[in-house]
C-alpha cells in the first residue's frame, strides 16, 4: 500500500512530458538591408529586426487539464548590446489550451522569464524572433544563440 | 507506524508541490546568427542631366562644364582589412572623358573616411587611401562630388537624350 501511494506520487511528479522545440532555420543572416535606412552609410542596424527565423512548440505527454508554464532564457547573452525578443504567436493554438498569464514577449535574459501559459498537449505553437539594439560596430561574424526552454508545471505567474 | 509513514510521505509531497514549482523538463536549444561582412560594396546611381542646361556664358553649348552632384554612399561597414582603401569608379556614356573630385568628409562616427580629396584624371578608377579603421559612416547627405566632363562638339551633337547615367561605385577595400 505504502510503495502504491509512493508510485503513484513520484510517478505524477515524473511522468515523462515531453518538450519540442523546432526552428525553422539554423542560420540567421543580418545584412545590410538590416540597416536603417537600408545600405545606407553611417546607419546602424534598425533598433528592431524581425528576424527570418521561427519555431514550433509542442509539448506533449500532459494530462488535458494540466497547466504549465513555457519560459525561456538564454546563456550566455548575445554578443554586445543586441537582445532577442521572442514572441509567442497565440493564434498559431486553439484558445482552450492557453492559459492565463500568457505573456505577450519575453526579452531573452540569463535568468528564465515566462513564454507561454499552456493548458494541456499543445501541438505546433509558433514562435517569432526579433533582434532588438544590435549595432554595426558590436555584432559581427557568426555567433550561436543559445535559448534554453523550460517546462514548469502551474501556470505561468502574472506578469509585472 | 504505517500511518505515520503516509502522513510523511503526503507532508513531503505537499511540500514539494506548494513550496517550488516543478520542473518537468528543459530543452536546449540554439540556432546561428550571422551578421554578414558589410564589406562596403556600394553603388550609387545617379542620373544626371547633360543637356541642354549646360551652357556658357555665351549661350552656346558647352565643350567644358562641371556637374556637381552629392551622392549618397550606400555602403555598410563591418571589419575590413587594415589600411583599407576606398576606390572610386565612374562610368561615363561612350566617347566622354571625365575629371572628377572629391573632397575630404569627416564621418559622423566610425572611420571609415575618405581623405584628403582626390583628383580622378582620365581613368575610370580612383584610389585613395587614408581611410581610417575598420567601420565608420558618412555625411548622410552624401559626399560631395564633382563631376567634370569634357567633350568634343561632335561628341555633343551625338548625345541622343538629355539624361544620361553617371555610374559611381565605391567599395572599400
Amino acid at each position: 500500500m505504502i510503495l502504491l501511494i509512493v508510485y503513484l506520487l513520484i510517478f505524477n511528479i515524473l511522468k515523462g512530458q515531453s518538450l519540442a522545440v523546432n526552428y525553422t532555420q539554423s542560420l540567421v543572416e543580418i545584412t545590410e538591408t538590416h540597416l536603417h535606412p537600408p545600405q545606407t552609410a553611417g546607419a546602424d542596424y534598425a533598433s528592431s529586426i524581425p528576424l527570418n527565423q521561427g519555431a514550433f512548440v509542442s509539448v506533449q505527454d500532459v494530462r488535458s487539464r494540466a497547466t504549465w508554464c513555457l519560459l525561456a532564457y538564454g546563456n550566455p547573452p548575445i554578443q554586445g548590446s543586441a537582445t532577442l525578443k521572442i514572441i509567442p504567436d497565440i493564434a498559431s493554438v486553439p484558445p482552450e489550451v492557453v492559459g492565463t498569464h500568457t505573456p505577450s514577449e519575453l526579452i531573452l535574459q540569463v535568468q528564465p522569464q515566462p513564454l507561454f501559459s499552456g493548458i494541456g498537449p499543445v501541438d505546433q505553437l509558433f514562435l517569432s524572433f526579433t533582434l532588438e539594439h544590435a549595432q554595426v560596430s558590436q555584432n559581427v561574424n557568426t555567433s550561436p544563440v543559445y535559448i534554453q526552454y523550460q517546462l514548469q508545471e502551474g501556470g505561468c505567474p502574472p506578469g509585472p | 507506524m504505517k500511518h505515520r509513514i503516509i502522513y510523511s510521505i503526503l507532508a513531503l509531497f505537499a511540500f514539494l508541490t506548494t513550496s517550488a514549482q516543478i520542473i518537468w523538463t528543459e530543452e536546449h536549444t540554439h540556432f546561428e546568427l550571422h551578421f554578414e561582412p558589410i564589406a562596403l560594396i556600394a553603388v550609387s546611381q545617379q542620373e544626371i542631366q547633360l543637356s541642354p542646361s549646360m551652357t556658357t556664358t555665351s549661350g552656346l553649348p558647352a565643350f567644358t562644364d562641371s556637374l556637381s552632384a552629392s551622392f549618397h554612399l550606400r555602403y555598410t561597414i563591418s571589419p575590413v582589412s587594415p589600411g583599407p582603401q576606398l576606390v572610386h569608379s565612374v562610368s561615363l556614356p561612350i566617347g566622354l572623358s571625365s575629371r572628377w573630385s572629391t573632397t575630404p568628409f569627416l564621418p559622423t562616427s566610425g572611420t571609415c573616411s575618405l581623405a584628403p580629396s582626390a583628383t580622378h584624371n582620365g581613368t575610370d578608377q580612383l584610389l585613395t587611401s587614408n581611410i581610417f579603421g575598420h567601420s565608420g559612416t558618412a555625411p548622410q547627405d552624401g559626399i560631395p562630388l564633382t563631376v567634370r566632363i569634357s567633350w568634343s562638339h561632335q561628341q555633343y551633337q551625338n548625345l541622343v537624350a538629355n539624361l544620361h547615367l553617371l555610374n559611381l561605385t565605391y567599395q572599400c577595400l
